[in-house]
Formats: C-alpha cells, sequence, structure tokens
C-alpha cells in the first residue's frame, strides 16, 4: 500500500468516525457543573487580563478559545449564552478602560474581538448542525435492522454498525480494520471482478452473499453496494447494506420444492385434475358478504341470468394429461380451448356448490354424467377442492374420477349375479339332471302303462273291469306324481320370488334323500343317515333348501369316486342354539389348503370337470335364509360342510 | 273212448315275463300291462332278486337298465350264463354307446326307450315270444 492508499484509508477513518460518532456527547451531571465552573474561570481570567492588565491587544479573542473548547458538549441555545457572555464580558472590558479615553485603537480591537466571537459562534453553530445531522444518521444506522457496513477501497471496515453486529455476531471492535469479506468466507454468484466493474461504472451494485455467521451457519444476504466519493469525485469507500435473507430463501426454496411436488403430482396423477378460476365468483360472494347478496345460493335461486353470468365467469385454466386423456385430447392448450367452460353441473348442482362455498365448505363432491370423447357418456364423480376463506379462488383444484367402467362393471356385476344365481339353478337342475329325467321318466312310463294296461284290461271283458280301474288309479296318481316333480322343477328355474313357508327341516332331507338315493345306491358307498333335529322348523323354500342338500350329497359321492375304501357318506341334523346345523361329511379327498378359502364362490371347484357351482348355490340358497356354510376337512381326512339355519322362533 | 287210454289234457300255460325295475310304479305298471296282455308277469325291484328265483322259469326277461346293486347290463351278463337263449328287452332312454354296444354282444333283443311306447312294446314281445298262452 503507497502512501497515497495510507493518506487517503487515514482521511476515510476520519470521516467515518465523524460520521459514526458524531453524536453529541453531551455531559451530564457534575461533570457539566465542573465544566461550567472552568469554563466561567477561564472567561473571567480572560476578562481580568483584558481590563487589568495594560496590553493593548485584542485578548478578548481569547474567548474564542472557551467558545471552541466546550461547544462541542453544547446545544444550540448554551452556545449562543455563551457568546453572549462572552462579547459582554468585552464590553465590559471596554468600557472600563477605555470608555472616557476614546481611544480608537481600543474600539477597533474591541470591534474586531467581538466580530471574532460572533463568527467563531456562527461556525460552531454550523459545526454543531451538521454533527447532529451526523448524530441522526448514525443513529438511523443502528436502528436499522439492515447490517449496514463502510469499507475502504481495500476493503478494510470503517463503519460496522450494530445491524452487522446483530447478523454476522462479531462486534464493531473486533471488525475495525478488518476485510470483513475475507473473515466471512464471502461467496459471490459472479466473479468480485465483475463487480468492482459494476460499482465504478454504476456507483452502486446489488446482489446475493453467502457469508458465514459467528456460529459457521451459512447466511444469504442480499446486499446493495454504494461507491462514496469525494468532492473530487475520488472514490474513498463502499457502502455495503447487507438484508438476511436466509430464512426468506429457505421459504422460497421449500415454496419452489413445493410447487415442483405439487406440479409433479399434478402432471402424473392417475386422477383426472383440473384448475377453474373461481376468482368472479369470488367478488360475488364478497358482494355477498358485504351484504348486497345474503345468500348467494338463495339470491341466485330465482336468477337464471344471474346464475348462467357466474357459470359463464368459471372457467378451466389448467388440465392435467390424465385429464386430457379422460376428454380424448393429447394437446393441453387444445384442451383448454375446447373446454375452457367444462362445467358438467347442472344449475342445482352449481347453486349448491355455490352455497358451499360461501358456508366456508372446502371440498364439494358431486357425480355427475357428460359427454367425453366421441359423444361416449362418462360418469364423473367431481370434487371441488376450494382454498380456505380468504384465500384466491383462481386456482380451484377440480379432481375427476371416471366412474364409467366402475358403473358399467357394477352394473355387469349386478347383472351377472342374477345371471349366475339363474345359472346356479339351470346348474343345480344339469348337475341332478340323471336325477330329474329319471324321476320325470318314471311317472311318465308308469302313466302310458298303466292307461295302456287298462285299456287291454277293458277289452278283455266287464270280469277284467276292476283291473282296468286299479291301473286308472295308478294312473292318475303317477300323473300327481309327475306333477309335483314338474312344479317343483319350474319354481326352481324361476326367477320369481322365493317362497316362505315352514319347512320341518329332518323331512326335507329325508325328500332330497329320496331324490339322489339312485346316486346314493349307485356310488356303492356306505351311507349313515342322523337326523336329529327332530321337529325343528326352518322358514323358507323347501324345494331351494332341497337342492342345497342334493348339492352337497352329489358333491361328496363325486369327490369318493375312485378314491379306496372305506367310502363313507355321512348326513345329520341337529339343533343347536336355536339353529339347525346340517353336516354332510365324506371320506374323499378334502379341500386342499389353497382352495379351502375360495371352495365357497362359484367356479371353484376341486372336482376335475366340475363347474364349482355346488357350493355356491349352497350358500346362496342358505345366505338367503339367513344362515351361513361352514366348511373344513374331517380329522380323519375328507371334506365336511356345515350348513347352519336359524329355526323358526 | 278206451279206458287205458289216458285223457290228453291240453292246457293254455301263460307264458311268463320276469319284469325287472327298481322304481315301483314303473314295474307294477309294466306288469298290470303284460297281465293284460295275457302273459303271466312278475315284477322284481333288482336283478338280484330275479336270479334267486331263476331265468329259466321265465320266457322273457324284460329289464330297466339302470339300477342300484346291478345293472341291467350286469343282469344280462349274468343271465347269459345261465340261458344264453333266453330272449331279454332292455328299458333305458338313450344308452351310451358302449353300453348298448355290450349289451348287444351279450345277444339282448331289443332297446326300449323309456316312457316306451306300447305297440313296440307289445311287437317286441310277440316278435321274441310269440302270443300269451301257449297250448300244453
Amino acid at each position: 500500500m503507497n502512501a497515497a492508499t495510507d493518506l487517503r484509508t487515514t482521511k476515510a477513518r476520519r470521516r467515518a468516525a465523524r460520521w459514526q460518532d458524531g453524536r453529541h456527547q453531551r455531559e451530564e451531571g457534575p461533570f457539566r457543573r465542573i465544566r461550567g465552573i472552568a469554563t466561567a474561570f477561564v472567561a473571567l481570567t480572560i476578562f481580568a487580563l483584558d481590563t487589568l492588565t495594560p496590553i493593548s491587544s485584542a485578548i478578548a479573542v481569547l474567548y474564542v478559545l472557551v467558545l471552541v473548547a466546550v461547544s462541542d458538549r453544547m446545544s444550540r441555545a448554551e452556545l449562543w449564552w455563551l457568546c453572549s457572555g462572552c462579547a459582554t464580558l468585552t464590553l465590559a472590558s471596554f468600557f472600563i478602560d477605555h470608555t472616557l479615553t476614546g481611544d480608537l485603537a481600543a474600539t477597533l480591537r474591541l470591534a474586531i474581538s467581538v466580530v471574532a466571537i460572533v463568527t467563531t459562534t456562527c461556525l460552531l453553530e454550523r459545526n454543531l448542525e451538521a454533527r447532529q445531522r451526523y448524530q441522526a444518521q448514525a443513529l438511523l444506522l443502528d436502528t436499522t435492522t439492515d447490517a449496514i457496513v463502510l469499507r475502504d477501497m481495500a476493503g478494510r471496515v470503517l463503519l460496522w454498525n450494530r445491524g452487522a453486529e446483530r447478523l454476522y455476531g462479531r462486534g464493531r471492535d473486533s471488525m475495525m480494520g478488518v476485510v470483513h469479506h475475507d473473515l466471512l468466507g464471502s461467496g459471490f454468484a459472479v466473479p468480485f471482478t465483475m463487480i468492482e466493474q459494476a460499482l465504478e461504472q454504476n456507483s452502486a451494485w446489488d446482489g446475493e452473499i453467502q457469508q458465514s455467521g459467528s456460529d459457521g451457519e451459512v447466511l444469504t444476504v442480499a446486499s446493495r453496494w454504494t461507491l462514496q466519493c469525494d468532492p473530487q469525485g475520488m472514490p474513498w469507500a463502499v457502502l455495503e447494506t447487507s438484508t438476511d435473507v436466509t430464512a426468506k430463501k429457505a421459504v422460497e426454496q421449500a415454496l419452489n420444492q413445493s410447487e415442483k411436488r405439487y406440479r409433479s403430482i399434478f402432471e402424473t396423477l392417475a386422477v383426472a385434475v383440473l384448475e377453474y378460476d373461481f376468482s368472479a365468483v369470488g367478488a360475488v360472494l364478497a358482494d355477498g358478504r358485504r351484504g348486497a347478496l345474503p345468500d348467494v345460493a338463495r339470491h341466485l335461486a330465482p336468477d337464471a341470468e344471474l346464475l348462467a353470468e357466474v357459470r359463464r365467469h368459471i372457467c378451466v385454466v389448467n388440465a392435467n394429461p390424465t385429464a386430457l386423456a379422460l376428454m380424448g385430447l393429447a394437446c393441453r392448450e387444445h384442451f383448454l380451448e375446447s373446454y375452457c367452460d367444462f362445467l358438467p353441473f347442472d344449475d342445482e348442482t352449481l347453486r349448491s356448490c355455490l352455497g358451499a362455498l360461501e358456508t366456508g365448505g372446502t371440498v364439494f363432491e358431486h357425480e355427475t354424467s357428460t359427454s367425453g370423447p366421441e359423444g361416449v357418456a362418462l360418469t364423473l364423480n367431481i370434487a371441488l377442492h376450494f382454498p380456505p376463506a380468504g384465500e384466491p379462488l383462481d386456482r380451484v383444484q377440480c379432481s375427476m374420477v371416471d366412474l364409467t367402467e366402475h358403473r358399467r362393471m357394477a352394473d355387469d356385476l349386478a347383472r351377472t349375479r342374477s345371471d349366475l344365481e339363474h345359472a346356479m339353478r339351470v346348474t343345480t337342475i344339469g348337475e341332478v339332471s340323471a336325477t330329474i329325467a329319471h324321476e320325470v321318466n318314471q311317472p311318465l312310463a308308469a302313466i302310458l302303462t298303466y292307461a295302456e294296461a287298462a285299456q287291454r284290461w277293458l277289452g278283455r271283458g266287464p270280469e277284467h273291469r276292476s283291473k282296468a280301474v286299479a291301473a286308472l288309479q295308478e294312473v292318475a296318481n303317477a300323473a300327481g306324481h309327475a306333477g309335483d316333480i314338474v312344479r317343483g322343477v319350474r319354481r326352481l328355474l324361476s326367477r320369481s320370488s322365493r317362497e316362505d313357508l315352514p319347512i320341518p327341516i329332518d323331512d326335507m332331507i329325508s325328500d332330497a334323500i329320496r331324490l339322489v338315493r339312485r346316486e346314493i345306491l349307485e356310488s356303492r358307498v356306505n351311507p349313515t343317515l342322523d337326523l336329529a333335529a327332530m321337529d325343528a322348523i326352518v322358514f323358507g323354500d323347501r324345494l331351494l333348501l332341497q337342492q342345497s342338500i342334493i348339492n352337497l350329497v352329489i358333491n361328496a359321492l363325486q369327490a369318493m369316486q375312485g378314491t379306496p375304501d372305506p367310502r363313507e357318506f355321512r348326513l345329520s341334523s341337529r339343533v343347536e342354539d336355536r339353529q339347525v346345523l346340517i353336516t354332510v361329511g365324506d371320506t374323499g379327498p378334502g379341500f386342499s389348503d389353497d382352495i379351502i378359502e375360495e371352495a365357497m364362490n362359484a367356479f371353484a371347484s376341486t372336482r376335475h370337470g366340475g363347474m364349482g357351482l355346488g357350493l355356491a348355490i349352497c350358500r346362496s340358497a342358505v345366505e338367503a335364509h339367513g344362515g351361513k356354510v361352514r366348511i373344513m376337512n374331517g380329522a380323519k381326512g375328507g371334506a365336511i360342510v356345515i350348513l347352519e339355519l336359524p329355526t323358526a322362533a | 273212448m278206451s279206458k287205458d287210454t289216458a285223457p290228453i289234457v291240453v292246457e293254455r300255460v301263460p307264458k311268463r315275463i320276469a319284469i325287472v325295475d327298481d322304481d315301483r310304479s314303473v314295474r307294477s305298471a309294466m306288469n298290470s300291462l303284460v297281465q293284460s296282455l295275457g302273459y303271466a308277469g312278475q315284477a322284481f325291484s333288482g336283478g338280484r332278486a330275479l336270479l334267486t328265483v331263476g331265468v329259466q322259469n321265465f320266457d322273457l326277461i324284460l329289464s330297466d337298465l339302470q339300477m342300484p346293486q346291478m345293472s341291467g347290463l350286469e343282469l344280462l351278463a349274468e343271465v347269459r350264463d345261465v340261458a344264453p337263449q333266453l330272449p331279454f328287452l332292455m328299458m333305458t332312454a338313450d344308452p351310451e354307446v358302449h353300453v348298448r354296444r355290450r349289451a348287444l354282444a351279450l345277444g339282448v333283443q331289443a332297446f326300449l326307450e323309456k316312457p316306451c311306447n306300447i305297440e313296440t312294446l307289445v311287437h317286441l314281445i310277440e316278435e321274441a315270444i310269440g302270443l300269451p298262452e301257449e297250448w300244453i
């Protein structure tokens, strides 16, 4: 550093010291009194010299020394009082020594002295004003929360305000003369030379700086630099005003990340999301809150035109790719052009929506139908998510879940269930078709045969009449039996509502067993029938329950086909806790672990080639009677199916 | 008429038909029918019962195919062991091919669909054993 720089630095320090320490340090208490006494003593001494000594010179000019000596501790008023006092003493001394002599020289000295005192006072007053301005500035410097640093052109700190102390955690004394950018490890977004060039060209620069705090944390400050030049235009310092924006930056970063996350979710969400601008609606609601429209929903109710106007002001401002796909469009701009006014709410729904918004609702959900791509009807669940009250309504999110497929599947499911139920019944018949065909065929054969026999007995003469009559009676019996079977099959195949009649359980089981007696006998198994439900009655459809029993029996028989002896089939009934328990067991392979959970569902079969409807039919039938079906494997193997039915009270 | 000459007694003896069916109404009806035709019918609930009585006592066997314990096919096989020429009519609805083939191999005269056409039945019975009675 050369001598010129040193000189400039020294001057700069003085200026800075004046700038920072220009506060008027007024003494208080005893010091003030001592100083006053001393001032009075000096002034009186000068007066004594001027009055009592024969020195013929302007002694009174020495009052200037008094003024200069104490002016930095005085207010303006005190300064002028002192000035008046000094002038008075000067005049008093002149009148005492020279009143009667008419000495011109003395008079001139008097005039010089008074002019000197007054001139000095004026100068001191200006100095005092300047100092007071400095004081105000210094006060401002310490009051502001910004960090204000004045540094010389070599980077050394000349001024370090309280804000800087607070921000960097470093005291003024420790920082004076220090190159603070080195100490704080200042990091700039651009090379420092570029900043210096900007300062030189524009006398100012602003930007963000990364700096270290006292405990090592990284601070981000927004800094504004101003070049300070002397009257000759020579730069002597840089005033740096810095604001801590660390928290703000963190918030901004968090906001940015949040926005990015939202955008990412918005773009990738599998749910269609639109953003609506409800600002105009918000204005209407605001009017309503101000009293013009006390209840928007009610107000809009009779006014279709106003509602239409509100609808016109609601527009789509953004749509995510799923929404575009939903409406069969690939381009967002095209979507916003085509569906700007997309709001599939009828007037009533729109009123409800506005009412929800007015009453502070945050979500309005509605299921609606609209036209999708190529006019395909869409069923949508629309949920509008309103921001909290008072926040702008320019980005109201609207999620749309396409329920079309769901609804279609639900309809299909309902239809399939109905078809399945029907199929179950038909399949039940199919599964026992051999038995039913046999049962129907037998009385038919008997009818034909008896009828023919009756004819022939009659043809052989009156003596055979009784045999003809007996044969005809058998015809009637067989026809009645066939009719019972046909009615039962027809009811089973129909989808009409089930009967609700008292059913003696053991009687019903016996009937069912009679129907599959043939299958039981042909399967060559050892059947065990243990019916102990006694007089237990269940209300319901006898035929349906009978078919359930038949299904279980046939399942059991089929499960034991090809299995080694002994092949045992057990069917029992008993009553427990007002429940009839009908148990069907076999010694077949039983339920495998992987199918035991599914065995009750349709189309789950343990039997090769089986449709798996048997148990499903049972479950439907039993559940229709308020009961349930339990399945398990026996302790010694084989499957066990238990039907639980509530008995009649 | 000489005393030494014993008079020749000519007796009309009805031909005997065994009816085998597990269904009571069917076998009863068939029995009534064959009796109305003039034959002597006897109904059996199963093949085992017929075999116990003996098939030689009958001129024709009319049997159901599907029966528990012993099917019509099994009964036919048993009958063929003791009476290879005994007429045998099988009552069934649409028998499976292998059953039909096996029954034909064992010498079944015909299949009758249930419920059977009475005229066909009468025709088949008469074709198999002739008129209901024979002179002895």
